[in-house]
């Protein structure tokens, strides 16, 4: 009989992008009981934007993460236009649609090609990561930059697409269309993959709603949850459904993404088909005031920003709570019983994202 | 005013909490603002894209008790809570002893807390 062992797996460790710590509690090769452990990147976010010209914040909340950054700036830009009455012009909202969806598109990329190389299939991760660079493409001449793209304002966009920048993006959809069909056939059929993944890490239904799952990690337990559906940006005007998937395990959660980069692509389309005439930006006036809670559909699930101003130039409460703060439970709970050598493959399930966690 | 706001007392906090776990409500988190005369506390709760905000004021000092016996998640904002605003919760399952998220090289000690709270409160410590 051997007694219970105590495993510190991270920060550092060969499948984690970033500083993350779990402490298992083993028995043997089970994993009896998981604390995570977080702080290693912490920038105090929150704080510094109470110290800023909350235009300024909007620059602050596009570097809470390097992969969510156009959600971060989205989700900042739309409180702010509540709380100051701004009405966004119908071209500008079908444009930050276009972009979200592009910054999802490469997001997913990015998870899928790091999932492939935590499973050991390095040709698999560089075929993903070359389809991905379709996206970045798209992303870069649309919005100038790859990364931080400044491109979401408070009252619409900064840039518009005109006639050449919307051939571009239709040709390299249909391109990445083509070559995800095939990244996608891998994924889902391959019995390696799905020996590492089906029934590995569960979480039903009813577990997902009380540990407050979010975004991929709740809809492939089941739940039809997309924050999407609230219809911000032009998402109200668009055609779709949330992608849920039942079967409650990592091999669903990997499901999920999977088919929202094809949901992600026909959303682009339908955006593009259906793009207004018109003005992108209107001028913003005056100093927020008031309190509003916003809530946006990031890559990782639903993002919740609550944002109090009292009529001065800075904010007074700049909150955000991330997707992967609220998935942490949740993993928790699915690693519990889990064998070690799973372990990585769970966590990289939830596509945990500790830039914005810590924020 | 913020949308789907309902006020409470401290002391039906747990009743509240118990009502809408009962009723599958999905807690989203806890946010925590220093208004100067104490700490405001907002519980955000969702179910099927509708938005509730439990609300209710505590004194600086004043504990709370955790929810986790119904939401066993709220212990990631409940140490967010601690970290960030000095709040003691009571009765919380994974206490992080104020080091969830800051640690002990932070240089602010409770970093959202207005100096009223406190004398060493919000100040930057001395290099």
């Amino acid at each position: 009989m051997i007694g219970k062992t105590v495993i510190p797996f991270g920060p550092q460790h060969a499948v984690f992008p970033e500083p993350f710590h779990w402490r298992l509690v083993m028995e043997e090769e089970r994993v009896l009981d998981a604390i995570p452990g977080i702080g290693y990147m912490h920038r105090g976010i929150e704080q510094l934007a109470t110290r800023m010209e909350f235009a300024k914040t909007l620059f602050l909340a596009e570097r809470v993460c390097g992969i969510c950054s156009f959600m971060h700036a989205l989700a900042y830009a739309e409180s702010l236009e509540k709380l100051m009455d701004v009405e966004v012009p119908p071209r500008a909202k079908y444009l930050r649609t276009i972009w979200a969806e592009l910054a999802r598109l490469q997001s997913h990329l990015l998870w899928i090609g790091l999932a492939a190389d935590a499973f050991g299939f390095e040709s698999l991760f560089m075929q993903a990561w070359r389809v991905r660079e379709y996206v970045m493409d798209m992303v870069e001449f649309t919005e100038g930059g790859r990364v931080m793209t400044s491109s979401v304002t408070i009252g619409g966009v900064r840039r518009d697409l005109h006639e050449e920048a919307i051939e571009f993006l239709l040709e390299n959809l249909d391109k990445l269309e083509v070559g995800f069909e095939e990244v996608y056939q891998v994924f889902t059929e391959d019995p390696l993959i799905k020996h590492r993944t089906v029934g590995v890490g569960i979480l039903s239904k009813e577990d997902s709603i009380r540990l407050g799952a979010v975004g991929p990690t709740l809809r492939g337990s089941g739940v039809a949850q997309d924050m999407r559906m609230l219809g911000y940006a032009a998402y109200g005007e668009l055609e779709f459904q949330p992608v849920v998937e039942d079967s409650c395990d990592s091999y669903a959660r990997m499901v999920v993404r999977l088919k929202e980069c094809f949901q992600s692509i026909n959303l682009i389309r339908q955006a593009i088909k259906k793009l207004p005439d018109g003005d992108v930006l209107v001028k913003v006036r005056g100093k927020p005031e008031g309190e509003v809670v916003t809530r946006i559909e990031q890559p990782r699930g639903e993002l919740l920003y609550y944002i109090k101003a009292n009529g001065t130039k800075s904010l007074e409460r700049f909150r955000i709570r991330t997707p992967t703060l609220s998935n942490l439970p949740p993993l928790m709970h699915m690693i519990k019983g889990a064998c070690l050598a799973d372990v990585p493959v769970i966590t990289l399930s939830i596509d945990t994202c500790i830039a914005c966690t810590e924020r | 005013m913020l949308a789907g706001v309902k006020e409470i007392t401290k002391d039906d906090l747990l009743e509240e909490v118990q009502k809408l776990a009962g009723e599958n409500w999905r807690l989203i988190s806890i946010t925590g603002t220093d208004t100067g005369s104490g700490i405001d506390l907002i519980y955000h709760f969702d179910q099927e894209l509708t938005l509730l905000n439990l609300r209710f004021q505590i004194d600086y000092g004043e504990t709370i008790p955790s929810i986790t016996p119904y939401y066993f998640c709220a212990f990631v904002p409940e140490n967010e809570l601690k970290d960030f605003l000095g709040v003691e919760v009571t009765n919380l399952p994974v206490d992080y002893q104020h080091l969830f998220i800051i640690s002990e090289l932070t240089p602010v000690k409770i970093p959202l807390l207005r100096k009223a709270a406190g004398d060493d409160a919000g100040e930057v410590k001395p290099e």
